[in-house]
């Protein structure tokens, strides 16, 4: 048997899942999508029970992956019943969804969660009322305290047919769906819903129905969509009105941190602070753990055969996954399951929306300055491709904490701060210039914000950790291969003794093009491993931690600044094909390959000129 | 009635007086990039017609009567700009420039009041001359223009067609009542909708039209 839950965001869903499942749950990823998939199976009775937690949305007009898979996986999978989760303390919101999911014409058992919540809110819900508006069982839980769940399973084990009841709408819609309907030759889809569908102008596949919608719309003057969704409302409402009463609420303790988190001012401050904290946390903590570990964990063994860069790709790895993976996923999840990335993103979308993306960027935007990697992975809380193409792809040219060590000890020790801070700030500059330039010609209609505002909760720590856990396993399975063979790759030609014949090889790029040192194309190599690599290995290769010995000052601006904008190390590009696959990564990398050298070159021009 | 090439002309004339520029032949010439012969014969013929006036070598002045029929052709021109960058259209001047000699006077008014008598063109954010008229029942203010703790009904939103569809699914729909309950200078406003609360960004709340309640 087959159970899929189903509802918008935050209502307490993958609560549900995870009470539900325990540790028999899979995560991964819809297959060509980037969308987390989650399943898992419970026993319950001698029977097993596969369970799948679909993507929270609000409805179902294929406006993004998430609606597209969800929508997809009713009709193609066809679940022995859906589970629709449904918020108690919004039910207008949440209804809308469900009269979609009840055309769906699949066997359907409504959870109505957060009862306790709706309680001290001071809404009331006649439950018996609203399952016999519905028809379908409507079973109340607390899923955080695992109230109800037992007669939620038993309702969803009942019920084996379709909704009895068809939510009917004003004259000339039902007018135009019966119309609709009579073209309808196929029975792949449920007739009514496809009929609605086509006349929305959302339909899966395409029949000539211009006439009936165009007659629609004269009929009623407005647009065929616009007066579906409110249709839908105003079926929604009488619902609602004759179910729910509501007794003077209080303002929840919730609802007064809500206020304070988004104020204008205090809540600027609080999220300047937020992130000092988050900065923190992955400057010292992650480079101190990363550092510590790395150094203990090659101590153990030592040599420079090939099966050594094995262990020390393995390594790698492991300093990244350790300190920052673990820590950002947990951090993630805390976000995303407090409802604070939604207030963050709602104070800084006037100042991402300069760089065409909007306030939601903030997070992996800024995550980025610790490590490239987590930046890239919390790229997936953009909603449409397009801004998370934008974002991700800002989010590698952000100079992180590997490339900080680099800039400070190869530019810093030397040339002094000022020469630092002139080259963020001409990473910024660039990275402002690049992001108008993908705002332009990344293809797709640019949405302003348009984000649901979840109410502030505590998190559920089973919840994070279980995420936690799983989203690391997937990105250890994806990332590990990557970075070990990449490593063992590296090493094979320093082994061989290519490196050096390679350096030549790029000779015309570092000597002739960018008017470094040759010796300099053999740390770039490997940069791609471990940016760090490129001044500890150039310390090494020269046999001095006194860069200015090695190179003129222009020289070390030109090389510092090309570390800093060239190719994604292996970890990032593990992150990225993970996100967006081989052929945006490939396109990534390329671009800020040549980018980099290009500009590199032309920078040490410019130097010329001092 | 004048010829488009002549309301061309008045309009470009009004445009330079819009930016407080000296308005001479030369300069016309090279605005509308004609030769210098031709506006000549133009501005003399417009002269003629006491549209404007040109004391040889002196400065072109419109006259009452040019004056009008020049921040009307402007007026159109906006509004239908305005109107293709609620289509979604990327070049929407040319094509205004094409449809503004051919709208009636009563099309323009109906299109002011369905945009809701929009103050600025999204084109170039230059004023849209009023059409004389009282414009409180057109008048419409945006989402943008709400502050914090009033509540507001929607009238239209002007946005383009998928942000239109998620703000409808939203339940943010021609006659739904809202609530603003937060708002950043020049940023996101946080609307209470179908008993949740929704974020919008700036730009978007520029394009719903509200009606104020009191």
């Amino acid at each position: 048997m087959r159970i899929a839950l189903a509802g918008n965001a935050n209502v307490g869903k993958s609560v549900i899942f995870n009470a539900l499942t325990g540790l028999h749950q899979h995560i991964g990823n819809w297959p060509g999508k980037t969308i987390e998939r989650a399943e898992g199976t419970l026993k319950y009775r001698d029977r097993t029970i596969d369970v799948i937690d679909l993507p929270g949305i609000y409805s179902l007009s294929s406006f993004s992956q998430e609606e597209d898979i969800t929508r997809d996986y009713i009709l193609n999978e066809k679940p022995d019943v859906i589970i629709n989760v449904v918020d108690a303390t919004a039910l207008e919101r949440n209804l809308y969804f469900t009269l979609q999911l009840l055309e769906m014409e699949r066997p359907l058992v409504i959870a109505l969660n957060q009862m306790d919540l709706a309680n001290t809110k001071g809404i009331d819900i006649n439950i018996k009322e609203l399952q016999e508006l519905l028809g379908v069982p409507v079973v109340p839980v607390v899923a955080i305290r695992r109230e109800g769940l037992t007669d939620l399973l038993e309702a969803a084990i009942k019920m084996d047919k379709k909704p009895e009841k068809e939510v009917r709408y004003s004259e000339a819609l039902e007018d135009a769906i019966r119309k609709v309907e009579e073209r309808i030759k196929t029975e792949k889809y449920p007739k009514r819903w496809l009929a609605i569908k086509l006349l929305e102008g959302t339909a899966p596949i395409s029949i000539d129905i211009e006439d009936i919608k165009r007659a629609l719309e004269d009929r009623i003057s407005m647009g065929a969509f616009s007066y579906i969704a409110s249709e839908r409302y105003r079926v929604v409402r009488e619902i609602v009105e004759s179910v729910q009463r509501i007794i003077k609420p209080e303002k929840s303790f919730s609802e007064k941190l809500d206020a304070f988190l988004t104020d204008p001012l205090t809540g600027s401050i609080s999220l300047i602070f937020f992130f000092i904290g988050i900065f923190a946390l992955i400057f010292f903590f992650g480079n101190i753990v990363s550092a510590t570990l790395e150094a203990l964990l090659l101590s153990f063994f030592t040599g420079d055969n090939v099966l050594y860069s094995l262990y020390e790709g393995f390594v790698a790895g492991l300093t990244i996954v350790l300190p920052y993976i673990v820590p950002f996923y947990l951090l993630l999840g805390i976000l995303e399951d407090t409802g604070y990335m939604a207030r963050a993103a709602f104070l800084a979308d006037r100042v991402m929306h300069k760089l065409g993306i909007h306030g939601k960027a903030i997070i992996p935007l800024l995550l980025s300055f610790g490590c490239n990697v987590p930046g890239c992975l919390g790229c997936r809380i953009m909603e449409g491709e397009r801004e998370r193409d934008i974002t991700i792809f800002l989010s590698t040219l952000v100079p992180c904490s590997a490339i900080s060590v680099v800039v400070m000890s190869a530019v810093g020790r030397t040339l002094g701060l000022a020469y630092v801070l002139l080259l963020y700030a001409l990473v910024f500059v660039i990275l402002f210039v690049l992001g108008r330039i993908a705002y332009k010609i990344t293809p797709g209609e640019a949405v302003g914000l348009i984000m649901e505002m979840p109410n502030l909760r505590k998190p559920s720590i089973s919840v994070v950790t279980k995420q936690t856990y799983h989203r690391t396993m997937d990105f250890i399975e994806i990332a590990f291969p990557i970075i070990i063979a990449g490593s063992l790759f590296v090493g094979a030609l320093n082994h061989y003794g290519l490196i050096e014949p390679i350096a030549g090889f790029f000779s015309p790029v570092t000597e002739g093009w960018l008017l470094i040192p040759a010796l300099t194309g053999v740390v770039l190599i490997f940069g791609v491993v471990r940016k760090e690599l490129t001044v500890t290995m150039l310390f090494t290769l020269y046999g001095t931690t006194e860069l200015g010995a090695i190179m003129s000052a222009p020289q070390m601006l030109t090389f510092t600044l090309v570390v800093m904008l060239y190719t994604p190390c292996l970890s990032t590009m593990a992150a990225l094909l993970k996100e967006i696959g081989p052929k945006r990564t490939a396109r990534i990398v390329l671009f800020e390959t040549f980018f980099a050298i290009a500009l590199g070159g032309i920078f040490a021009r410019v130097l010329m000129l001092f | 009635m004048l010829s488009e090439n002549e309301e061309e002309y008045l309009e470009e004339i009004y445009a330079l007086f819009e930016d407080r520029e000296k308005i001479s032949i030369s300069r016309i010439s090279e605005a509308m990039g004609v030769s210098k012969a031709s506006t000549s014969e133009m501005i003399k013929k417009l002269s003629e017609e006491r549209l404007l006036k040109h004391e040889r070598y002196g400065e072109i002045e419109l006259t009452e009567e040019g004056m009008n029929i020049a921040r009307n052709i402007k007026r159109k021109h906006r509004l239908l700009e305005s109107f293709l960058h609620f289509l979604g259209k990327k070049d929407v001047h040319n094509e205004a420039c094409k449809l503004e000699h051919g709208i009636s006077e009563e099309s323009a008014d109906a299109l002011c009041k369905f945009l809701g008598a929009p103050e600025r063109c999204p084109d170039d954010g230059k004023e849209i001359p009023r059409c004389g008229k009282d414009c409180s029942e057109c008048l419409k203010k945006t989402l943008a223009d709400i502050s914090t703790g009033k509540e507001t009904v929607i009238f239209r939103t002007l946005c383009g067609r998928k942000a239109s569809m998620r703000l409808n699914e939203l339940g943010l729909l021609p006659g739904e009542k809202i609530k603003v309950v937060n708002r950043m200078a020049h940023g996101p406003i946080e609307v209470e909708v179908k008993g949740t609360k929704v974020a919008i960004g700036y730009g978007l709340a520029k394009k719903i039209l509200v009606e104020e309640c009191e």
